[in-house]
């Protein structure tokens, strides 16, 4: 056994520095890769020894390699070790996902703790959002959180590669990669054995866990894969021993010492053989493999009979013992065993219990396990529940297509048994997984049918919710009549059969259309009403919807400090909830807030997080609209990258809300690169019907003037918002002071842009040109520049695209207190002393400092410093 | 990754400092680069130092102007390029 690690100091200098500034409050995730048997997990436990010594408190959890996780399985093992009653009742409870989060954001704030989760790479989806909620929170707590998991595993879909996308970029986040041993540390680990440390190092890769089994197995020939190695072990085993290293092997992650001896009876001597050999690690009661690598080696060389059997004793054993690790444990072997009537019982359990921990991708999977099971054992009614509960299940947890597919089986079966109120429910379900899956016609058809379906009946449940969901579908569509007509039967249904959600989700439809239709109070005191029902009833995802509605509205109307503030408490809201997508949505929203009230920077930054984190249809469309514009405005590539992509989403959807910004996103972006603007014109053209059609006075009136920048009039009869009428009618003057006053700059600039030449106006031009290049759309301002230059005006500012650096020396409050010190004469390390950091990161402040304030070297920066006023005149610089 | 070619003006001309601070300056770029997502391969200044041309790897526009942000550098003008040789056609 290896005790000492091998060329692993850097990697744990990196978390014990990162210890070190969680101490003061600065917490960190750490999140460390490498292939399996790299030695992820021993230095994850040499950093947890040395920092227990320091007296820091440390904390292990692991992902399980069940087929289906258990749902917060690590953190309930975190629970389980701070022995935190509290914790473990909100666990087992009917737990609120926001009263779990707070509590684990809590554990890593009241004390400096090493938390360490193993293997990721399998962990549930309830865990991935806890963790995903931690990390974005991490750097305000006093903890540090390691995270291990194999990148060999994680395939392009894989949920953690999703997570560790959204990560990235975060101050507080740190990715460790290990690599393989150097041929040199591998000979180290071979002095003492009889063989080829050369042969040794080619055959292993350097793979640690590799190398240490080939040297255990002992023996001259070279096992030709990791699993040779394991069994070469093994094989040197007594049977007795054997026996038990296959009956520890199935049982994923650790086996109770009880268990085992209930599989292998008066076992003691060979458990004790397979200790002394270094193949099982006692932990408590409980044993395990070394390695992971080394269990499903054994786990999968054990022949198929006897494996099933091992299964059944596991299963039996925890079935008698009652549920203690939770009926994940339980559905795993009863599906390794084989047992179907076990599957069929407990399956569905263990996916009530996923999904009440926000679990929904495990849940789906124990459902579909059951339904695997159910083949020709249940009734075709049962079978079609348990469908219908999976769809849901996977329509939560983004799996869209397997929602569809399951649901339309269901469907299937209630027709073909003419139950026409089922068949009803699950056409009105489908209509709303087409909606979110960017199927907005087969959708509006679906709903439809539902509403025929079920208006046959007496009025019921699902009625209200087919109306409510095609009221729904008809403001995506920006319908209003069919908003409020839908909207207002659901409603009135709800409220006779008591059904509050449903009720309230149609009074924000209602609200919303209302309000975006007429603007003005009555409409938003209907929305707000709606919202704060919402609330009182403690329907946070209605409650989110309805701040999301109601900023848009306000967004649509130009009413930007009311938008931005409905969507500052949505997202505080709802990300304190962990409800992301809602929260992802309203950053869209945001980042388009942004764009138009002139800060590009942070309108491309939102929008390109968002783009990170999520494949929702609707936030990506918006997203990806901010980006193209962005984009365009400042001349940088890649506009048509995202462009297309939202133009082939808006176009799938058929929705107003995200064709409209399209095709003006689209035509100015062609009119800013001086591309053919034809296509582009046609599109915003129609668009521009369909807007009239609605009757929305400010996107019509956008897209009517961009066809007349573009130089393709056309007839408008329907109202037009006030500044884009303005510049209609030609005074482009007095439209550029209504967006001023509305606070839009880039929209006033480009009032003036497209002003027609001559007179007073080319001042104006001018300005609007220094405006344009002040926002950074430096493309637009290049443009107006070159028409003016072409209408022969003169004096147009020059070399239009030179950004100044403005705030120069914008130090941070740290960099300032190390200038401070610098001034003092204090060397690197002294500084490192006296701010408790290390000297690494005191270079890296001083490098700050330097390239801030454009100094050469130290006793510039001191010079600079003092006469910018950083630092009082008197002190002494000359020992740096 | 894309990458791109990024054009800078600096009106007093650029100056890089001396060794060690010019080590740590690159350094401090580095990271700052490597918080932005973005390598910087090589760059061209001109001869009177007043523009500099530069290459660089990153996932987007935007993370090359963060970047440039985070490292005080200003931006002309940012174009995606593809690498181009004598022996882009390599012989029959």
């Amino acid at each position: 056994m290896v005790a000492v690690l091998l060329e692993r100091d850097e990697p744990a200098a990196v978390i014990a520095d990162r210890l070190i500034s969680a101490a003061a409050g600065r917490g960190a995730l750490v999140l460390v890769g490498g292939e399996a048997g790299v030695g992820k997990s021993s230095l994850a436990s040499a950093v947890a020894r040395e920092a227990q010594e320091r007296g820091t408190a440390v904390l292990v959890g692991a992902c399980d390699a069940l087929a289906t996780p258990r749902p917060l399985g690590p953190f309930r093992d975190i629970a389980a070790a701070v022995g935190d009653s509290h914790l473990l009742e909100i666990l087992d409870g009917a737990p609120l996902r926001h009263e779990v989060f707070v509590a684990y954001l809590e554990l890593l704030t009241t004390d400096t703790r090493l938390v360490v989760i193993e293997d990721l790479h399998w962990a549930d989806e309830a865990t991935l959002d806890l963790i995903r909620y931690l990390a974005r929170r991490i750097g305000s707590t006093s903890s540090v959180l390691v995270g291990t998991y194999r990148n060999d595993e994680l395939d392009e879909h894989h949920p953690l590669r999703a997570l560790l996308g959204e990560l990235s970029g975060a101050e507080s986040l740190v990715r460790l990669s290990l690599h393989s041993l150097s041929a040199a540390a591998v000979a180290s680990l071979a002095v003492g054995h009889d063989i080829d440390a050369a042969d040794l190092y080619r055959r292993t890769g350097g793979n640690p866990f590799f190398v240490t089994e080939v040297l255990a197995a002992g023996g001259q020939e070279l096992p030709e894969a990791v699993r040779d190695a394991v069994f070469a072990r093994a094989a040197r085993l007594s049977a007795g021993g054997r026996a038990v290293l296959e009956a520890a092997a199935v049982v994923p992650l650790h086996i109770e010492l009880e268990l085992l001896l209930a599989m292998c009876a008066d076992s003691e001597s060979d458990i004790d053989e397979c200790q002394r050999r270094g193949m099982l690690v006692a932990d408590g009661f409980r044993l395990r493999f070394r390695h992971e690598l080394a269990r499903s080696a054994i786990e999968s060389d054990i022949p198929a009979a006897r494996r099933a059997m091992l299964h059944r004793q596991v299963l039996a054993w925890l079935l008698a013992r009652g549920d203690d690790r939770g009926l994940a444990r339980v559905v795993h072997h009863a599906i390794a065993a084989g047992d179907t009537d076990a599957v069929l019982e407990f399956a569905p359990l263990a996916a009530n219990r996923a999904a009440e921990l926000g679990a929904h991708r495990e849940a789906a999977a124990h459902l579909g396990a059951a339904v695997a099971a159910s083949e020709g054992r249940l009734p075709i009614a049962e079978l079609a529940g348990l469908l219908s509960r999976q769809a849901l299940e996977c329509n939560v947890s983004d799996q869209h297509a397997a929602s569809l597919a399951l649901y339309r089986r269901a469907l299937a079966i209630w027709q073909e048994v003419g139950d026409v109120r089922q068949a009803g429910d699950i056409l009105q379900r489908l209509s709303r997984v087409l909606v979110t899956a960017g199927e907005g016609a087969e959708a509006r058809q679906v709903a439809d049918a539902a509403i025929a379906a079920l208006e046959l009946l007496p009025a019921g449940r699902e009625l209200a919710m087919a109306l409510s969901s095609r009221s729904q579908i008809a403001m995506r569509a920006t319908e209003y009549d069919d908003v409020i007509s839908y909207g207002e039967r659901a409603v009135q249904l709800a409220d006779e059969l008591g059904e509050e959600a449903i009720l309230i989700y149609g009074l924000i439809n209602i609200g919303s259309s209302e309000f975006e239709r007429d603007g003005g109070l009555a409409g938003r005191q209907r929305l707000e009403e709606a919202i704060s029902r919402a609330k009182a009833a403690g329907e946070e995802d209605q409650f989110g919807r309805g701040m999301l509605n109601l900023g848009v509205v306000h967004l649509l109307h130009r009413e930007y400090a009311l938008a931005r503030a409905a969507f500052d408490e949505g997202i505080a809201f709802s990300e304190e909830r962990g409800r992301d997508a809602l929260a992802l949505m309203m950053r869209a929203e945001r980042a388009r807030l942004d764009l138009e009230t002139g800060n590009l920077d942070a309108a491309a930054t939102a929008a390109t997080d968002c783009l990170r984190r999520t494949e929702a249809q609707d936030t990506r469309v918006s997203s990806l609209t901010v980006l193209g514009r962005v984009r365009a405005l400042r001349g940088d590539p890649g506009v048509w990258d995202v462009l297309d992509e939202a133009a082939e989403i808006a176009v799938r959807q058929v929705e107003l809300q995200y064709l409209g910004p399209v095709a003006v996103a689209r035509l100015e972006a062609s009119l800013l690169g001086s591309l053919p603007v034809d296509k582009a014109a046609d599109a915003a053209a129609a668009t521009l019907r369909l807007a009239q059609e609605r009757g929305t006075p400010w996107l019509t009136g956008e897209l009517h003037v961009w066809l007349e920048r573009a130089g393709h009039p056309v007839e408008v009869s329907t109202p037009v918002a006030e500044p884009w009428r303005l510049e209609l009618t030609g005074d482009n003057h007095a439209a550029a002071e209504a967006w001023r006053l509305i606070g839009c700059p880039c929209e006033g600039a480009m009032a003036l842009a497209w002003a027609e030449g001559g007179g007073g106006e080319d001042d104006a031009r001018r300005a609007a040109v220094e405006e344009l290049q002040r926002l950074g759309a430096h493309q637009a301002a290049t443009m107006t520049a070159r028409r003016l230059r072409t209408d022969g005006v003169r004096g147009v500012p020059r070399g239009a695209r030179r950004e100044t650096l403005s705030n120069p020396s914008r130090l941070t409050r740290r960099e300032l207190e190390v200038v401070h010190l610098m001034a003092d004469g204090l060397t690197n390390p002294e500084v490192a002393a006296q701010l408790f950091v290390s000297v690494k990161t005191v270079e890296h402040h001083v490098g700050a400092v330097l390239s801030k304030l454009g100094a050469r070297n130290r006793a510039a920066a001191v010079g600079e410093a003092r006469r910018l006023g950083y630092v009082s005149e008197g002190t002494d610089a000359t020992r740096a | 990754m894309p990458r791109y070619l990024i054009e800078r003006s600096f009106e007093e001309g650029f100056h890089l400092p001396a060794a060690p601070d010019g080590y740590l300056a690159c350094r401090t770029l580095a990271d700052q680069n490597a918080r932005a997502e973005v390598t910087w391969l090589h760059s061209y200044v001109s001869a009177d130092r007043r523009k500099t041309f530069c290459i660089y790897e990153g996932p987007s526009p935007e993370a090359v102007r963060r970047a440039a942000t985070l490292n005080h550098l200003p931006v002309d003008e940012i174009t995606e390029i593809h690498v181009l040789d004598p022996y882009f056609y390599s012989a029959p």
